[in-house]
Parts: C-alpha cells; sequence; structure tokens
C-alpha cells in the first residue's frame, strides 16, 4: 500500500520517527516535494482563509499528494510530552483537511499523557497492523529518531542536511545568529526564502533549536515563572534564553503572520533581548510575503549586526 | 491593598460582591471603552487574542485609579488563556507599572500555589466573610445570566425599541447594589416579571450564538451583537453563561473534575476531538441549533484564535450537512461597527428569505 506523507508542519521535527515506522511496517512512502509554488498555491486555494501559512502549505501538500498515494498519513498531534500540548490547530487539522481529500486519511492520536501503550494501541487500530508489530517497529522507529536528533546537534545540521546524511560539521564562529521558530518555518526554504543558505553566504553561522543540547533548552525554558504547555513554544523559547546566554551577535524569529502561540512568546523574547541589548529581527510570514521585501529586511539586519561587531 | 480584575461581560458584579465582603478593597477598572482597547492594543503583542488586549486595558485604566494589586485566572492550555497573566505581568513590568500580579492557577494535583496565592490575597480577611462573599457571589453570578437570558428572550417581543436594555441595565445597577441574598432573589423575580410583561410581539427569527467564550459574554468587546440582533427583532439563544464558566474553570479544575464531554456526540463526524477553548462547543452547538430547528447560528471568534479557527474551517461542513446558516464574524480591534452590523442586517435578511421560500415551499407541496 502507498502512503503519502506531507512535507509540512511536523514532518521537520519527526521525519525519520515516521517513515522508519511505516516502512517497518511494510507501507511503500511517497512523500511530498520541497514545498514550491504550486503546492503553496494548491494550499492557499483550498485551506480556510483564516488559516496560518504552515497550515495552509500543509493542504497543499496533501493535495499534491492524493492522487499518487492509496492513502495519507497525517497524526493528529495532541501531546508529546506530560503536561504540554501542541497548537489546537494541529489536534483539529485531520478533521479540517479530511473532507476535501481525494484519498483516506490516517490519523492517530498522538498524545504521549496517555502513554506509549496508548500510543500503540492508536497506530494498530489505524494502520490496522498487530500491537506487536507496531511495538517492535516503533521501537525502531524511536532510535532512528533519536539518531537523527543527535546529529542535528552534534554536527549543527539541518534537519533535512541530517536527512540527506550531510556529514559536514559546521564549525562554530564568532559571528553567530540565533534563529528562532518552528521548523517548519525555519527549514522549509522555500517559505523562508533560503533563510539559512542566505545567511551562510554573507558568512553568518546560523544556529537553531535544533543545534543546541536539549538539557540547554530545557534548563533555559525552566526560567520561566510559569512553565509553557506548548512543547514547540517551549523549545523556541528556551532556545532564546540560550542564545542571549551563548551571546549570539543577533536574533531572528521567524513566525507565521497571525500565529497564536508564537504571539505569547514573541513578547517575552523581545523583552528579554531588549534587556541584554541583544539585536532582534522579527520576521511574519504569510502567502504575500514577498522576496524582496524580506531580503531588504534581511540585509538591513545583518548591516546593522556588521557595523556593531566588525569582525 | 487596592484589589482589580479585568471585566468579562458582568463579572464585576459578583467578583466586586465576592472580594468587598471578605473585607478587601476593590477599584473597578471602568467599563470597557475604546479607549481601553486602544491602550491594550498599543501594549499587547499584535496578534494576541482580543481579550488579552482588552485585560491589558482594562488593568492599564484600573492602575490609573489608584489600583495596586490585579488578580487573574491561569490555566494548562492548550489555549493561550492559560499564559495571558504571565504575559501580562511581564508587559506591565516592562511599562513601569508597579504592582501585585496575583494569578489563579488551577491546581493540577497540587494544591499549593492555589493556596498560597489565595493567602496573599486574603491575608487579614476573616474566613467568615469570604464565605459570605461567595455565597453572595455565586447567587449575584446566576442572577445575572438569568436575567440575561430573559432579556434574550424579551428584547425581540418588546413593544418599544430599546426598553429592555433599558431595564436590564437597571436590574444589573440595583444587583450590583444588593448585599442580602433575600434582596438579590427579590430583583430576580420582579426583574424577569417586568422584562415579560412589556413582551409582547413574535420574534422574525431565531439565532443561536456561539464561538470563543470572552467574545460571547462581553457586549463591548462583540460590539452588543445580542442587543442589535434582538433590535432587529431576532431571539439569540447564548451557549455560553457566566455561571457555567465559573462551574467549568475555577470549581471543577479545582477538584480535579472534567465536565461530560456531550459535545464530541454532536460534533462527531464533523471534529472529533476538544481542540481546547470551546472550539468543540462552537462545532456542536451548531449541530444542535440545527436540530432544534433554528433560523441561523453566528459564531463569535478573536481573529488569532485557535480554537476557533479549527471550528470555522469546519462549520461549512456542518451548514451544509444539517442545512443551518452559519455567519462567523472574526472580531479584534480593527472590527468597525458599521461593517459588522452591514454583515448582520445582511444575514438576517438571508434567514428571513430562507423561512418565506420554506413556506411557500410547503405551500406548493400541500396544493399539489
Ligand atoms: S503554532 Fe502557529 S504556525 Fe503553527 S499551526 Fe499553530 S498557529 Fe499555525
Ligand atoms: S479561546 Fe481563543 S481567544 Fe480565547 S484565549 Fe484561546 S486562543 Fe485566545
Amino acid at each position: 500500500m502507498k502512503l503519502g506523507i506531507p512535507r509540512a508542519l511536523l514532518y521537520y521535527d519527526h521525519a525519520p520517527l515516521w517513515s522508519t515506522l511505516l516502512e517497518g511496517l511494510g507501507f511503500e512512502l511517497v512523500i511530498s516535494p520541497p514545498t514550491n509554488k504550486a503546492i503553496l498555491d494548491l494550499g492557499v486555494n483550498r485551506a480556510p482563509d483564516e488559516a496560518c501559512l504552515p497550515v495552509k502549505i500543509c493542504y497543499g501538500h496533501l493535495a499534491a499528494l492524493e492522487e499518487k498515494v492509496d492513502a495519507l498519513f497525517l497524526p493528529r498531534m495532541v501531546s508529546e510530552r506530560p503536561k504540554t500540548f501542541f497548537c489546537p490547530k494541529l489536534m483539529g487539522l485531520p478533521d479540517m483537511v479530511r473532507p476535501e481529500l481525494a484519498a483516506e486519511l490516517f490519523s492517530p492520536l498522538v498524545d504521549l499523557r496517555r502513554g506509549k501503550r496508548e500510543l500503540i494501541r492508536q497506530l494498530s487500530d489505524t494502520l490496522d497492523r498487530g500491537q506487536r508489530q507496531v511495538r517492535e517497529a516503533l521501537g525502531f522507529a524511536e532510535r532512528s529518531l533519536n539518531r537523527f536528533l543527535k546529529k542535528m546537534q552534534e554536527e549543527k545540521l539541518t534537519p533535512l542536511e541530517a536527512l540527506a546524511g550531510r556529514s559536514l560539521r559546521r564549525k562554530a564562529s564568532q559571528r553567530q545568529i540565533g534563529l528562532l521558530g518552528h521548523p517548519y518555518l525555519l527549514y522549509d526554504s522555500f517559505l523562508n526564502m533560503g533563510l539559512i543558505s542566505f545567511l551562510e553566504e554573507r558568512g553568518f553561522f546560523p544556529l537553531t533549536a535544533q543545534m543546541l543540547p536539549p538539557q540547554q533548552i530545557q534548563r533555559c525554558a525552566e526560567k520561566l515563572p510559569k512553565k509553557l504547555f506548548w512543547s514547540m513554544e517551549a523549545e523556541i523559547m528556551g532556545s532564546a534564553i540560550a542564545f542571549l546566554e551563548e551571546q549570539v551577535m543577533g536574533i531572528i524569529h521567524i513566525s507565521s503572520f497571525a500565529c497564536g502561540p508564537d504571539a505569547m512568546i514573541g513578547e517575552l523574547i523581545s523583552l528579554r533581548a531588549k534587556q541584554s541589548g541583544t539585536p532582534l529581527l522579527e520576521l511574519n510570514l504569510d502567502e504575500q510575503t514577498g522576496q524582496a521585501g524580506l531580503q531588504t529586511r534581511l540585509e538591513a539586519f545583518l548591516d546593522m549586526l556588521q557595523r556593531r561587531c566588525p569582525a | 491593598m487596592k484589589v482589580t480584575f479585568p471585566h468579562m461581560g458582568s463579572l464585576a458584579i459578583p467578583m466586586k460582591a465576592l472580594l468587598e465582603e471578605a473585607g478587601l478593597e476593590v477599584v473597578l477598572p471602568p467599563p470597557t471603552s475604546k479607549r481601553t482597547l486602544t491602550l491594550g492594543s498599543r501594549h499587547a503583542p499584535e496578534f494576541a487574542c482580543l481579550p488579552l488586549k482588552i485585560n491589558l486595558g482594562n488593568y492599564l485604566e484600573a492602575l490609573e485609579l489608584g489600583a495596586d494589586t490585579i488578580i487573574m485566572a491561569g490555566g494548562v492550555g492548550p489555549c493561550r488563556f492559560g499564559y495571558y497573566g504571565q504575559v501580562q505581568r511581564e508587559i506591565l513590568r516592562s511599562l513601569g507599572k508597579d504592582c501585585d500580579f496575583l494569578i489563579f492557577e488551577p491546581p493540577a494535583g497540587d494544591f499549593k500555589g492555589l493556596a498560597s496565592t489565595c493567602r496573599r490575597l486574603f491575608a487579614g480577611c476573616r474566613p467568615a466573610g469570604i464565605l459570605r462573599g461567595a455565597k453572595i457571589a455565586w447567587a449575584k453570578a446566576r442572577a445575572v445570566d438569568k436575567l440575561w437570558q430573559v432579556s434574550l428572550w424579551a428584547r425581540p417581543r418588546e413593544v418599544e425599541r430599546g426598553r429592555t436594555s433599558k431595564i436590564i441595565r437597571k436590574l444589573y445597577h440595583k444587583l450590583d447594589q444588593a448585599c442580602e441574598m433575600k434582596r438579590i432573589r427579590r430583583i430576580v423575580r420582579e426583574g424577569i416579571e417586568e422584562l415579560k410583561s412589556q413582551a409582547k410581539g413574535e420574534p422574525k427569527a431565531h439565532i443561536a450564538l456561539v464561538g470563543e467564550i470572552y467574545v460571547v459574554l462581553d457586549p463591548f468587546s462583540n460590539q452588543y451583537i445580542e442587543e442589535r440582533l434582538g433590535e432587529m427583532g431576532v431571539e439569540v439563544s447564548r451557549t455560553i453563561y457566566l455561571s457555567q464558566w465559573i462551574v467549568h474553570h475555577l470549581v471543577l479544575p479545582t477538584f480535579r473534575l472534567h465536565r461530560p464531554n456531550r459535545s464530541l456526540g454532536l460534533a462527531s463526524g464533523y471534529l472529533n476531538y476538544a481542540v481546547g477553548g470551546h472550539g468543540l462547543e462552537t462545532v456542536a452547538n451548531t449541530v444542535l441549533a440545527a436540530r432544534r430547528r433554528f433560523d441561523g447560528v453566528v459564531q463569535l471568534a478573536p481573529f488569532t484564535c485557535m480554537p476557533e479557527i479549527v471550528a470555522a474551517s469546519i462549520l461549512p461542513r456542518v451548514s451544509k450537512g444539517e442545512g443551518i446558516s452559519v455567519l462567523t464574524l472574526f472580531l479584534d480591534e480593527h472590527t468597525g461597527e458599521a461593517g459588522l452590523v452591514t454583515r448582520l442586517e445582511a444575514f438576517v435578511d438571508m434567514l428571513l428569505r430562507q423561512q418565506r421560500q420554506r413556506r411557500q415551499g410547503h405551500g406548493i407541496l400541500s396544493w399539489a
């Protein structure tokens, strides 16, 4: 059976987990191509106007896949850790997209607050495989996820580089710029118009949450008076504080226009950046964002950093 | 200590009673106004939800009047409300506002936090006063809701335009002044009488109001939609009330109880998960409204509200599947009155047209 996985949303966080699991269970996988103009247009067309850009993009990736596969895989992401959640939109997404789709949709509930047993049961039900088999495949999948995370962190790679098996270890440099944002914005180079390579071409060294030790992020996130209950925002917030600790030259925070959770931590981040005197550039992306405008703002920001510490 | 808290519809009536009976000095924020919203929006994150912005404006205006302690509820997610207080506290601090910001967190198994916040607020208050305050506050919360409910029934039937709104304002004022249980009961009894006695006509249509709790409960934030619809001759049924919110958000979580989720069944097939806030309820209540043969549904949602965006993207299908017209209104500080009124009028016109068509349709059928 051919199963389609959209290269959108949590793909950038969990890709090896799902691909190892599903292949282990005997599915043939089709992953949608990197986001392009056609996918963006499909998504914007299908998704409701009020949805944020990443959600629209996901509609687009599903649409690009639906004719090519027997079924699509989009889990209902609720929680990956006790006392945390994903954005409510990710919880509702399978119900939002399902009626529009030409292919069947597999959307197991991923709610790790309820423990792994329940996850296995969910996967086994939606994928129609025995629990034993799922448990075993899940074990492999988790190990490959961990290897992936470790590789990104140790070699300072982006998810796509780690997946492609890039082994070039990035050298730390003085000219570090902290990048903040959901992985689906940071690493989708169509949406952010090649931000990471743009920085590298100018001789800056991009640092992201995925390249930091998780313990450090967690320790930093715990500095807030109240723990954030969104795990992704906790990671962004924790890495923001870590970047300030590491004394990066500057910070770029990419978020989607009208993103709910980001609006909350955005304020906390900008207050902290101001306090520590670290320059912060906030970029909001939506389907109307033009390349020219984005680049002008980036250039101006980088020029300013350059002037502050000409190295 | 001069205590204040944000407005949310008529929340101030019971809250003030509770705090004052307990022996605290209360400084109410002035009623929410354009100025409140402007102040709040200026200092809040652009994409924060509308309630956060209005809260912030309320605080700033109350601080101007001398308040020095703010109280606010917390939460455990997944929706943003649970983190409002944290963000608001930091914003106030960055503005150099010196005040105590007490956040009442629902104790997820741990009462220490809640208990210590309570001790800080009620330090020096007599337990008897607090208890009495709680009792009166609860009675007032129920009274506020009961009268409002009757007013929604009465307004489209009122003989003299605007009379119902005048009466309800007067009744709320009286309730606010009342400090004995007997008096509260009398106000409710007589209030219901008075509201009903001036209602003679028949409503033209029946609309259910669903959506995010704050904008449903707070007439300023929804541009007085219930009044506007009522005065167009439409009976409005609201699905959320303050006293219910108190039970669901403050009382039940404290005892780690969960509300039974009837909504899952109703919404099933459209939305199969509780996505935080009132997203699931919005879908479920729209289904319910269709089954109860309402003429239409109005969904109210703050711009950028995640659960309501999920619901809004599903409602068109509910509308088709269940055969009910739905109008979704996203609200923020830029929502203009004129635009909103036009959309409401167009919606009501459409409902009336549908009604006529249905009637004619039946006529032709019975003729044949
Ligand atoms: S976290 Fe923000 S960008 Fe992601 S789905 Fe939610 S609203 Fe959209
Ligand atoms: S329900 Fe919507 S408006 Fe209310 S706090 Fe949550 S996101 Fe904001």
